[in-house]
């Protein structure tokens, strides 16, 4: 789908060039994150595929043709691009700003709203509720999400995403990457990812490829490139802990079936089933869930003495927070270190209860693996 | 809509009724010959259509100028031009607008059209200056996810460049029409006549009426300007 | 047209209060009498403010220069409160501005009105006048008014009415300032007192109506008689033949108290005023306008060659 040969950039007044000899082949429906170090030349080779920088040298292919032969704003309305700082119009509501690359290209009126109205809630924002709202009455990770559906919105077959998440908070960060994956796997997009975090390289993508001082040092599936780095510095960036980055590569769901535990409890369960629930349960308390199997609450040994009741519902304390079973065990662990608990409860999109997994579980997987 | 009405017309209509009897209570009540010699609706008129002719025709030219002279200086290839005339800009708003007047008196001599032209260059270095302060201002991100996204220069330049500097270039505006029109009564100096002549003449022959007439036209004239930009500017700009 | 019952503007109320209040944190010295000499603000008056200033300096007098105060009305306004102790007044303007009294063209007609008037109902004292006469005039270039044979305004009015060609710019237009536009005793009643109307007028600040006529931008213009530009752009006043403009003869006037206190003033200030012809007032004005001099450097030259000083 994309294909680099010899590419190189040497900036004007540099003797050094940022991007050297690279050569890189990205095939249709992956994600291949370019991951470094600041100054690696990442950033730089990515804006050499949309043309925001001019090569020196070398040659780029989309789907076979060359890039570098095609009007460059031709080529930019094709392919879907993501900033780090979003770079949201602040002088246009979402709407506006989602449809600017439809207004770009003269879509009917219709056919854009609709199209808007679509990818807005494809990335998790009620059209109705955020359309004409300014990009100043968002939160950080609202903004993300405009950003990418702004990216989304002409269905462009590649997207250019430099450190996309970048700006937001680690759980909403954990959040936004989890959305973008789930979308991902519809919608097959061909992506070039930059980010200097390697646990997000790990996370997001089918292939890394890891630059240093302007060249490509390794390109590898994630599997490959934990087990078997290329050189120090690979291995260097990989980090030492490398059971622990293989949480990344895991889905919940991947291991839900295997760590199945006790039935959560109803939410009209008597003492007695409490208790008994109680003293088989591994992690000193029980779930409850309602009829429709949507999360209620939780009960605690101490709860018990605490507070009196008949049924569970008397008993039961909001749950601190929950993980979806997309999300990867490291995202898992992340929200159990944040809630100071050694479990969290699994739910679906649906916010229906799926499971509970433990410390004791993460465990088990990292013992296995390695 | 009620409340509309009365943005668009009481507040204007009170301000000019305000300034509306202050000439008519001193044209029936002059308080001897000179003022009522120099104070009659023939002159007042007079004096605040010169003015107005002053003010627009100096500031439909410094308006146009100033934009686009600030649009072109924000171009890549004249950028560093750009900052340099930024720091003359600035030093050329320090010359007292009675420096400018008397400068162009010695070139060009007396009169209207000189007065006009001496008003215009002044007004210009407000609007220039925040036109080019305010494109320069737009994060560079946001110019970049533009381009990004397939936007053509001038696209970008129309539709996010000039809408985002938008209420910065209004603020030159407004501030080049305030000066504008303080500015203009010194027009009278070089016979460019304007409501400068009742303040001065006032000012001359120590009669009250006759100043507190001018000045109060005047400063509606500047109240009211802003005011009505600033409404207009707040239609305009939902989004700060 | 009552001086005293004036209401004070805004905005020159504000200009006074800060003068005055300046002034009196200047003079903030009480215990030594000081003679503080006050001016208007154009280069005549303030060379007659520095001629009193060095010549009582001269002669042992302590004294305080406040020369260019600003107009007529603030310079009689600070001799009125006392914030200063004297300067030079014309004897015309005091009587229409000041007195109120209707236009008097005999010089020594008017020097004893106003004279008597001033030291009666205000304590001052008006010593010699000046043999000049600092009136308005009307003004034309040299060479046209030579070609057209005009010598006196009535002349001017006589060509205006028999629609004489007028010369440059083509049309029988009048530069004027705004005081003189607005006067009882001005431009309109120049008019109706000679009997003709100029074809057009532009009103411009006074600094500048010789070099609009000069420049040829009007036919006539109005100026004051003793201005240096006269001579230097080679213009001619013409001659006010039916006497319409009041005289202005100009006097050092001093207050009733100071005169008491330094009563060698009147010896000293008397026969400087009596020196100072037309031809000599021109020719120091234009020292100060055309040769960019002091005005007190002017004023001690001339001083000492006259031996008023030594």
């Amino acid at each position: 789908m994309i294909k680099l040969e010899g590419l190189t950039k040497v900036f004007p007044g540099h003797n050094i060039p940022a991007v050297k000899e690279l050569n890189l082949e990205i095939k249709e429906g992956d994600v291949c994150v370019l991951v470094g170090p600041s100054g690696c030349g990442k950033t730089t080779t990515m804006k050499m595929i949309n043309r925001l920088y001019e090569p020196t040298g070398g040659k780029i292919y989309i789907r076979g043709e060359d890039a570098l032969q095609m009007d460059p704003i031709k080529l930019r309305l094709d392919i879907g691009y993501v900033i780090q700082e979003i770079g949201l119009f602040p002088h246009m509501t979402i709407e506006e700003n989602v449809a600017t690359v439809p207004n770009e290209k003269q879509w009917p009126k219709d056919k854009t709203r609709e199209k808007v109205k679509e990818v807005m809630t494809l990335v998790g924002l009620d059209p109705d509720v955020f359309k004409d709202r300014y990009p100043t009455a968002l939160s950080g990770g609202q903004r993300q999400r405009v950003g990418v559906a702004r990216a989304m919105v002409s269905d462009p077959p590649i997207m250019l995403m430099d450190e996309p998440f970048g700006a937001v908070d680690p759980i909403t960060r954990a959040r936004l990457q989890n959305e973008f994956l789930r979308i991902q796997e519809r919608m097959g997009k061909t992506i070039v990812f930059v980010t200097h975090d390697i646990d997000e390289a790990i996370k997001m993508s089918d292939t890394i490829a890891v630059m240093r001082e302007g060249e490509l040092i390794q390109h590898d599936t994630p599997s490959d490139l934990l087990s078997a780095p290329a050189d120090e510095f690979v291995s260097n960036l990989v980090g030492r802990n490398r059971s622990i980055k293989r949480l990344h590569l895991i889905r919940i769901n991947e291991i839900l079936e295997d760590v199945s535990r006790g039935k959560p409890l109803n939410e009209d369960a008597k003492k007695d089933d409490i208790e008994k629930q109680l003293a088989e349960s591994d992690i000193r308390s029980v779930i409850v869930v309602d009829r429709d199997n949507k999360l209620k609450g939780v009960i605690g040994v101490n709860d018990l003495k605490r507070k009196a009741g008949e049924v569970a519902r008397d008993y039961c304390q909001d749950v601190s927070d929950t993980i979806t079973d997309d999300a990867t065990l490291n995202d898992a662990l992340s929200v159990m270190l944040e809630i100071g608990e050694g479990y969290v409860a699994v739910v679906n999109e649906d916010d229906r209860y799926q499971g509970t997994i433990t410390l004791g579980d993460l465990l088990n997987v990292v013992k296995e693996d390695s | 809509m009620l409340r509309n009405i009365w943005v668009w017309v009481g507040i204007p209509l009170i301000m000019i009724g305000i300034a509306a009897a202050i000439v008519i209570y001193s044209v029936n009540n002059p308080t001897d010959s000179i003022v009522a010699r120099m104070l009659t609706y023939e002159r007042v008129f007079r004096v605040i259509r010169e003015h107005m002719g002053l003010l627009l025709v100096s500031m439909t030219g410094a308006t146009i100028v100033g934009v686009a002279g600030g649009i072109m200086l924000s171009r890549p290839s004249l950028y560093r031009i750009g900052r340099v005339m930024e720091t003359i800009v600035n030093i050329g708003q320090t010359v007292p607008s009675l420096a400018v007047l008397a400068l162009f008196y010695t070139i060009l001599g007396l009169g209207f059209r000189v007065a006009v032209f001496a008003l215009f260059l002044y007004s210009i270095l407000p609007i220039l200056r925040n036109t080019f302060a305010g494109i320069d201002g737009v994060e560079h991100n946001i110019i970049e996810a533009a381009r990004g996204m397939g936007m053509h220069p001038l696209r970008i330049l129309t539709r996010i460049e000039l809408p985002i500097a938008f209420p910065i270039i209004v603020a030159g505006l407004r501030t080049a029409i305030v000066i504008n029109v303080g500015a203009a009564t010194l027009a009278t100096f070089i016979g460019g006549g304007g409501l400068g002549d009742l303040i001065v003449t006032g000012l001359s022959v120590h009669r009250d009426m006759i100043i507190i007439n001018g000045a109060v036209i005047a400063a509606v004239t500047a109240i009211l300007l802003d005011y009505l930009i600033g409404k207009v500017e707040e239609r305009v700009v939902r989004w700060a | 047209m009552k001086f005293m019952g004036m209401k004070r503007v805004l905005a020159l109320s504000l200009v006074l209060m800060f003068l005055v209040g300046s002034l009196f944190v200047m003079g903030c010295e009480p215990d030594e009498p000081t003679v503080t000499v006050g001016s208007k603000e154009f280069t005549e008056q303030l060379i007659l403010g520095q001629l009193a200033l060095v010549a009582l300096e001269d002669a042992g007098i302590p004294t305080e220069d406040e020369t260019n105060l600003g107009g007529t009305v603030v310079a009689r306004e600070a001799l009125e409160r006392g914030d200063i102790g004297m300067y030079w007044e014309y004897t015309g303007t005091a009587l229409v501005e000041f007195m109120g009294a209707d236009v008097i063209t005999d010089p020594e007609e008017a020097y004893a009105t106003i004279s008597e008037w001033d030291l009666a109902e205000n304590d001052l004292v008006w010593l010699e006048k000046t043999p000049f006469n600092n009136t308005y005039t009307v003004m034309m270039r040299q060479e046209d008014a030579d070609e057209l044979g005009i010598e006196t305004i009535s002349d001017l009015a006589d060509a205006i009415n028999e629609g004489v060609p007028a010369p440059e710019p083509g049309e029988w237009t009048f530069a004027t300032d705004h005081e003189y536009e607005a006067r009882d005793d001005g431009l309109e009643q120049l008019q109706v007192h000679y009997d003709f109307q100029f074809e057009d007028y532009e009103v411009m600040d006074l600094g500048i109506t010789y070099g609009a006529l000069n420049d040829g931008m009007h036919a006539t213009a109005m100026g004051f008689a003793t201005d240096a530009r006269i001579a230097e752009f080679n213009l001619v006043n013409l001659v006010d033949d039916q006497e319409f403009h009041p005289v202005y003869n100009c006097s050092p006037v001093v207050r009733q108290e100071i005169l008491d206190e330094f009563p060698e003033i009147e010896d000293i200030l008397n026969p400087i005023a009596v020196e100072l012809t037309p031809e000599i007032m021109s020719s120091l004005n234009m020292k100060v306008d055309m040769e960019d001099m002091e005005p007190r450097e002017v004023a001690e030259e001339w001083l000492l060659e006259q031996g008023f000083i030594e």
